[in-house]
């Protein structure tokens, strides 16, 4: 009986994370071939195996390799964040900008670019100052929170660090705009656009060194999210684990912050696709969620991409598009709640 | 073995809840922690497994003071069963149950062994849940998580085992088999068990050592012939009547309460 539900369980996950790596893999080559310039598939997977050597069409596919590997990784990153926070605030609607982080590098960056506008200049110096800043934020909310006494203590903290300071960062780039004449929706919403090659290693690091990270931990987080005295029982210390888990989602988050602005709702989405795939157990949740946040990313900046070369606009801000992707989500998730 | 309590002091906002609860109790005996509401039962055993903080005494296993184990072996001794659980966050009956093997796998062993599996498939077929292991753990009845509750604790394989209030939410039929099974499991594994409870009758019943609490002191200790009337219409402030079962057991049987 028991065995039974524990096979059903390891082949659910198998099954999830080939289905899974598949679509990753395939949508990566469709978001290399599709844009202005379309690529066909085979040119891609080609120039991908170095079998051919078009040098327009290289051009344009290292471009694209770029955003891609950018979205792959801010969205695993954002996937594993949203697990991590939903775990330690025991509540499925948290999502990692809760944190109080996004809207601290936000203000951070603002300032920066206000005192000295030449910084637009260095995308390493920007992406600095806005991975700074969220470390900033959410030491705060660390601090406000009596250092994470209780995962309801650090919402409610993260909170109000985000309502400050989301006002002053609003304020602060409003100001950068008159000063800069950039467009200030990028940085609130997200966009793959303006990544760099150089900005790939730093995001690849950060991405590998927090999920790895997350992996050591999943088995206090499977016995803290039942309460304290499950993790203390069963050898655990809860606060160390809030501690761990908010640190390396503040880390994953303001990485992604600094490097493709902010993109909502993918945090809160992912863990529960996954819930819904590979159920509750953390070992299993957390690669799974990984996977479809990226997917989710690259999905959207695909559609970015479409809607830009049909219409022959500029591209719409990614978080746009995983709002309208994530809303009804939302919604529906609110709504199962109300229910209940 | 032999598990002994002394002087354990317990504070919450400077307001002595335990105030120097001494007493010992030996394996293979089902113990009671019998009380009123707020007598601090509750915070008895979570305070002998170390989940809230004691301002005084200390807990011995076997003359081993229990500050010098590691929160491992904390685990792999003690296993309290309370009556909550946080259930916001979805998760099946059968993920819940997973987690009681912890203590004893290698911190980074990613998956069970084939023997994990068997001793909680054991469990779950003694308490007769195995039709809610794939059950969401928040769409339990009162007694169906119950029983869950007490599988975790058994699954963890203490060889102290804290049951808190275990058969509040129980029918009738299980908690006679419920209660059954426990005492078998604590004769037949030498286990240290102890079951608070208020439930005088239930007390009379099944228990092979009372430990009665009042106001966070112990009031007796001893075999169930300490329950008597004067003394427990005193501390429940109830009136009983004492009658002897065809096993020549005392029960207590609650009639009235006293103003
Ligand atoms: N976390 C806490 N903070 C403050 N006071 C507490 C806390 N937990 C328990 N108490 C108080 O300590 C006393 C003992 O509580 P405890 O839960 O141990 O009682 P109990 O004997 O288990 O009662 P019951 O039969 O109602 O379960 C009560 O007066 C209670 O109000
Ligand atoms: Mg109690």
């Amino acid at each position: 009986m028991a065995l039974q539900t524990y096979r059903n369980l390891m082949r659910r996950f198998t099954l999830s994370m080939f289905f899974l790596t598949t679509s990753l893999t395939l949508l990566s080559i469709l978001s290399i071939s599709v844009g202005v310039v379309s690529v066909g598939f085979k040119d891609v997977v080609d120039h991908l195996l170095g079998i051919s050597s078009h040098t327009f069409l290289k051009g344009i596919i290292d471009l694209r390799v770029i955003r891609t590997s950018a979205s792959v990784l801010a969205g695993a990153s954002l996937g594993v964040a949203g697990v991590l926070i939903q775990g330690i605030t025991r509540n499925p609607l948290a999502e990692p900008y809760i944190l109080g982080i996004s809207s601290t590098a936000l203000s951070v960056v603002s300032l920066a670019l206000i005192l000295n506008p030449s910084l637009i200049n260095s995308r390493t110096e920007v992406m600095l100052y806005s991975f700074l800043g969220a470390l900033l934020g959410f030491l705060f909310t660390l601090m406000l929170s009596r250092l994470g006494s209780s995962g309801l203590s650090l919402v409610l903290a993260g909170i109000a660090v985000t309502s400050i300071s989301s006002g002053i960062s609003h304020i602060l780039l409003y100001l950068v705009q008159s000063v800069l004449r950039i467009p200030y929706v990028y940085l609130l919403m997200g966009s793959t656009t303006s990544v760099l090659k150089a900005d790939i290693p730093t995001l690849t690091l950060t991405s590998i060194i927090g999920i790895s990270a997350s992996l050591l931990i999943v088995k206090s987080l499977n016995a803290y999210i039942y309460g304290d005295e499950y993790s203390r029982q069963l050898g655990f210390n809860p606060r160390l684990t809030i501690l761990t888990a908010a640190t390396i989602t503040s880390i994953l988050t303001g990485m992604s912050v600094a490097v493709v602005g902010i993109i909502g709702f993918v945090g809160l989405a992912s863990p529960h696709i996954c819930r819904y795939l590979v159920g509750n157990d953390h070992r299993f949740l957390l690669p799974a969620s990984a996977l479809v946040g990226a997917i989710l990313v690259v999905l959207s900046d695909i559609i970015v991409r479409a809607i830009s070369s049909v219409s022959g606009l500029g591209e719409l801000p990614l978080g746009v598009v995983t709002g309208i992707i994530g809303a009804p989500f939302l919604a529906y998730l609110v709504l199962k709640r109300v229910r209940e | 073995m032999r598990l002994a309590v002394k002087n354990l002091v317990v504070e919450y906002n400077s307001t002595k809840v335990l105030d120097e609860v001494t007493f010992e109790v030996l394996d293979g005996e089902l113990t009671f922690v019998l009380g009123p509401n707020g007598a601090g039962k509750t915070t008895l055993l979570k305070a002998i497994s170390r989940l809230v903080n004691v301002v005084g005494g200390s807990v011995y296993i076997d003359g081993k003071d229990l500050r010098n184990y590691s929160p491992r072996e904390v685990g792999k001794a003690f296993a309290y069963a309370g009556p909550q659980v946080y259930r916001v966050l979805p998760s099946t009956v059968f993920e819940f149950l997973l987690i009681s093997r912890y203590p004893h796998q290698n911190r980074l062993q990613y998956v069970e062994s084939l023997d994990d599996i068997k001793v909680l498939d054991e469990v779950v077929n003694e308490l007769n849940i195995g039709g809610l292991l794939s059950r969401k753990l928040e769409d339990l009845s009162s007694g169906e998580l119950q029983r869950v509750l007490i599988a975790r604790a058994l699954i963890q394989k203490p060889t102290i085992l804290l049951l808190d209030e275990p058969a509040a939410f129980l029918d009738i039929k299980y908690r006679i088999e419920v209660l059954d099974m426990i005492k078998n499991l604590t004769k037949n594994r030498r286990l240290i068990t102890l079951v608070a409870n208020h439930d005088l009758h239930l007390t009379s019943l099944y228990a092979d050592r009372v430990i009665l609490l009042d106001s966070g002191r112990v009031v007796a200790v001893g075999g169930p012939e300490v329950l008597t009337k004067e003394l427990v219409e005193k501390i429940f402030k109830v009136r009983v009547e004492v009658l002897k079962n065809c096993y020549g057991r005392n029960l207590i049987l609650p009639i009235r309460a006293l103003d």
